[in-house]
């Protein structure tokens, strides 16, 4: 015989065999993620690309590597908006440095100030045709007050929308970052790339966020949050 | 992804709109291209699902995902899955739930988790034979069925159906007595009638705990 807690965990996993099936493809859901460690950049590396675009990604991911990188890894997730503030990994350390004032070589001791990093966001959207295939990137500054988690999702998306280059697009991948300014990209040429390694990670995603955060983890700079988002379009 | 998967056939790709029991069928005849199309549209819910099992490590999720999925083909092309008895959904779930609960012994913490918690599910989700995974499906493919709003083949109400998810998601009868404006024992007394309705339901298909885990130990 069936006992309640049997019962109770056959309901439990109806539940669950729900949110299996959800279509991703057909709700706007955000996710996000931090920098992902060394050990995984390298394996991802190793194992899945190629050509061109692969040279561009170990280019950039050598580039990220050159970051702080004592980054626990980590994805999580929370309901309706998952969201998650990250920890930057760039602790500086108050260091005395001894200078020479005037004639006679009076050492001084000054303590130099933690410096802190510049945090900005960039807002990237990556337009897919219905094939799937990059049309193209917009990247868009996030003057947002406060830290992206708190940053609502329809703003994320007026954002990332804005000054759209692609006006009919199958799918739109938002992807918002936040940190260091000098561990973001600064152009669209560097977007292109990221995006180009990101997509070329996410291909088989179709359209579900956590895939895509999982998938992007390897090439996300530490000490920046990164949220992902997908819609896609249905005519 | 398998490495055994055949290489595709030239013809015949999957299209978006497919279904998935259309796929599983390609999938069972053998079609690699029809079962990564099913593994892009459970992939990421059944990763989620990891993700939240394990509390966010995705490494682990990936790895539990990957045993997951060669399973998932071995019992396609062993005729293992029944699609007459399951969703292709349920089924991945229920592979799913035996990869997890073999970790969780394996790690030692299967008594405190889930045997204690629902000994029936536990001893058939842990069984390596395919034939309690699809027992497993079957049964939760029911309680699935039951809990579909305006579903009435089980008796159950509106108010029921949501006692049961309310109250087997972790609210306290004290709690649903205060959302349904009634005395905590009334909320009980409603609690215990809609669990019953559902165990008729299911028995009278045949499913019980301990008929399951027969299934299981047979199969083995």
């Amino acid at each position: 015989m069936l006992n309640d807690k049997d019962l109770a965990a056959l309901i439990r996993m109806a539940d669950e065999v729900d949110r299996l099936e959800s279509p991703a493809a057909s709700r706007f859901e955000w996710a996000a993620v931090q920098a992902s460690g060394r050990s995984a950049l390298i394996r991802r590396m190793t194992l899945g690309m190629g050509g061109l675009a692969a040279a561009a990604c170990v280019g950039l991911g050598m580039f990220l590597w050159a970051k702080p990188a004592t980054v626990p890894q980590q994805i999580s997730r929370t309901n309706p908006a998952p969201v998650l503030t990250l920890p930057t990994p760039t602790d500086v350390e108050s260091t005395p440095v001894t200078v020479a004032v005037g004639k006679a070589p009076q050492p001084v001791l000054v303590t130099q100030a933690p410096i802190e990093p510049e945090i900005q966001s960039v807002v990237m959207a990556v337009f897919q045709d219905a094939d799937d295939r990059c049309s193209c990137i917009q990247m868009n500054p996030g003057n947002f007050k406060g830290d992206l988690a708190n940053v609502g999702s329809q703003e994320l998306l007026r954002t990332a929308m804005a000054n759209a280059c692609h006006a009919n697009p199958d799918r739109v991948l938002v992807i918002a970052m936040q940190g260091p300014s000098e561990s973001l990209p600064t152009s669209t040429a560097e977007a292109e790339v990221w995006a180009a390694c990101v997509s070329e990670r996410t291909g088989h995603c179709d359209g579900d966020s956590f895939c895509v955060t999982r998938s992007s983890a390897p090439f996300i700079p530490a000490g920046v949050t990164m949220i992902t988002g997908s819609m896609a379009f249905t005519n | 992804m398998p490495d055994d998967v055949p290489q595709p056939q030239a013809t015949n790709l999957p299209r978006r709109d497919e279904s998935l029991q259309h796929l599983t069928a390609r999938a069972a005849g053998g079609d690699s291209e029809a079962f990564a199309a099913l593994h892009r549209r459970l992939g990421g819910g059944l990763f989620r699902l990891f993700m939240e099992r394990t509390g966010g490590r995705a490494e682990l999720a990936d790895d539990f995902g990957q045993k997951t999925w060669v399973a998932v083909w071995q019992a396609l092309r062993a005729g293992k899955y029944d699609p007459s008895r399951a969703a292709i959904s349920t089924f991945v779930y229920a592979v799913g739930y035996r990869v997890w609960l073999q970790h969780m012994r394996s790690v030692g913490r299967a008594n405190v988790h889930l045997e204690a918690a629902a000994p029936g599910m536990a001893e058939l989700g842990i069984s390596e034979d395919p034939a309690a995974q699809t027992k497993l499906a079957e049964m939760i493919d029911t309680v699935r069925h039951c809990l579909k709003d305006g579903e009435h083949a089980c008796g159950l109400s509106d108010e029921e159906r949501w006692i049961l998810r309310s109250s087997s998601g972790g609210t306290t009868d004290r709690e649903l007595a205060q959302r349904l404006g009634v005395a905590a024992s009334t909320a009980n007394a409603r609690k215990k009638a809609a669990y019953d309705k559902i165990r008729r339901y299911l028995e009278n298909l045949g499913h019980r705990a301990d008929s399951a885990g027969q299934d299981s130990v047979a199969g083995q």
